[in-house]
């Protein structure tokens, strides 16, 4: 009977360790620090457009990074081409989302180095999964983790098509950034 | 006791792996709060695709600083019953006559306020209109529909001998508000789903100037001012690609049983190529602009006095960012 409890004890135990090892290692994007933007060069047109409103998620202990960005929130020069952007290229209501969910090959951070890291793994953009491997810089400082990274994507790749008539418009392939501070994820 | 170590050994091991398993949960749904607290409310964009449909207007609106140039065209009927084949077969099936063509600026002043200024053949009409979307539909339906007001007033520059052609004895005098008509209409419109939006449009209209007519069924007189109730959809086929229709019911004694009156009704298709928006679509009124449609519709599909008709509409950025 004394053995059991003891047995149960432990396994409790070792189930609070692991728990409070799990949300040490989590960082998440701080409020309104992450920023997502894409540039698309065409001849006739040069179009940027942000987004303020996605939270990354990067835990240390397993190397996983996982971000989910909402298509909607991209800002425009103007409404119209929001709408344009939203109704007939990435179709917003469809798919509201991209998410992108990698592996870090660095995890550990020392405070005030700068790290070149790469980040390997899965993005899923209007209903397309495709591998994606983006190199960044990852900084530690203060205890908060500053990311930023650009990598282009074809929007062919994505079955995100753009009609001939607008082919001098829209580039097929945009720029995008990524630009973050991670803080120490609490959990109320 | 072996059988108890065993299983006790066996829990922990099973609690260790549900420890390392849930390490690998979906990391996302620690920022779901953080998301949703943060989120504020998201209105529903493109209910419709355009300032307007077949004769309907839409609770959508030209973007600030954007102007729109639309030209419409309403050929001649496809078909009639009250005529032979041949006759109609003579006018190309309509395309040689042009029933009502139809010009106009829309420009937006800001994201939800735009106004009109058009020219119409039928009557020599100009009007000036306005629309204010003063309520918008949000994603969760707590709001859930998009509201906009439209007011359009309509003047026609006919010689005073057309003007005053069908009255029987001109004994008054000569006025330039004989020329005006409003047209006002609250649009109610909800997008259901992606795919389907519905509108209903509550419409006053008033003529400051009518000729006394009868209808020739009730006796019943026409009058200065109609009470009118439109009803509108669409469906999207695909995301360049919309079928719609809608429907104008007058609750004027004067339509009912009239047989030369007929409620307006136009069925077609919008295509969105990139910038321009091209709508082809069948309606039986012959005039576009509501200020003259509501009025004068004299064929009905019944007889099959359908009419083709297209719209091409071009928007304009007028601010370089």
């Amino acid at each position: 009977m004394i053995k059991k409890t003891l047995l149960l004890f432990v396994s409790f135990t070792f189930h609070l360790i692991s728990f409070k090892s799990f949300s040490q290692d989590i960082y998440v994007g701080k409020e309104k620090s992450t920023t997502i933007t894409f540039l698309s060069v065409a001849p006739l047109e040069k179009i940027t457009s942000i987004n303020k409103a996605a939270i990354p998620v990067f835990n240390l202990s397993t190397g996983d990074f996982q971000i989910r960005i909402p298509m909607r929130q991209f800002e425009f020069q103007n409404q119209q081409m929001k709408e344009h952007f939203n109704e007939n290229f990435v179709e917003s209501e469809k798919y509201p989302y991209c998410v992108f969910r990698g592996k870090s090959n660095i995890t550990n951070f020392e405070e005030g180095k700068e790290y070149t890291v790469t980040i390997s793994g899965i993005i899923e953009l209007h209903g397309v999964k495709k591998e994606l491997s983006v190199t960044g810089q990852v900084k530690k400082q203060n205890s908060s983790l500053f990311m930023n990274a650009s990598f282009d994507i074809v929007l062919a790749d994505f079955n995100i098509e753009i009609p001939k008539l607008l082919s001098d418009n829209i580039a097929k392939q945009v720029k995008v950034t990524f630009n973050s501070e991670l803080v120490e994820y609490k959990k109320k | 006791m072996m059988n108890r170590k065993v299983l006790s050994l066996f829990l922990i091991i099973l609690i260790f792996l549900s420890q390392l398993f849930s390490q690998d949960d979906d990391l996302l749904k620690l920022v779901e709060d953080i998301e949703k607290s943060g989120k504020n409310r998201e209105y529903v964009f493109a209910t419709w695709k355009a300032y307007r449909l077949g004769n309907a207007q839409t609770t959508e609106t030209v973007k600030k600083n954007h102007l729109e140039y639309r030209i419409l065209h309403r050929f001649g009927n496809v078909a009639d019953a009250n005529k032979t084949l041949n006759q109609i077969a003579h006018t190309a099936f309509g395309i040689d006559i042009a029933n009502d063509i139809r010009m106009s600026l829309e420009y937006g002043i800001t994201n939800d306020i735009t106004i009109a200024l058009g020219r119409s053949r039928v009557n020599e009409l100009v009007d000036v209109s306005a629309k204010w979307r003063f309520l918008k539909q949000t994603t969760d339906f707590k709001i859930p529909v998009s509201i906009a007001l439209f007011s359009s007033m309509g003047y026609t520059t006919m010689s005073p001998d057309r003007l005053y052609a069908n009255v029987a004895v001109k004994n008054f005098p000569t006025r330039e508000a004989h020329r005006i008509n409003y047209v006002t209409q609250v649009i109610i419109a909800s997008k259901v789903n992606s795919w389907l939006s519905l509108e209903l449009l509550p419409t006053w209209l008033h003529r400051n100037f009518i000729v006394q007519t009868f209808n020739p069924n009730t006796g019943r007189e026409d009058g200065n001012d109609y009470p009118i109730l439109g009803i509108a959809g669409r469906i999207k086929l695909s995301h360049r690609v919309i079928f719609f229709a809608d429907y104008f019911y007058n609750f004027h004694p004067y339509f009912k049983d009239n047989p030369n009156v007929f409620m307006p009704l136009s069925v077609g298709f919008e295509i969105e190529t990139g910038g321009h928006i091209f709508t082809l679509f069948f309606a039986n009124n012959s005039a576009i602009v509501e200020n003259n449609f509501l009025v004068s519709t004299t064929d009905t599909w019944s007889k099959a006095q359908i009419k083709f008709s297209f719209c091409i509409s071009r928007t304009f950025s007028l601010k370089k960012e």
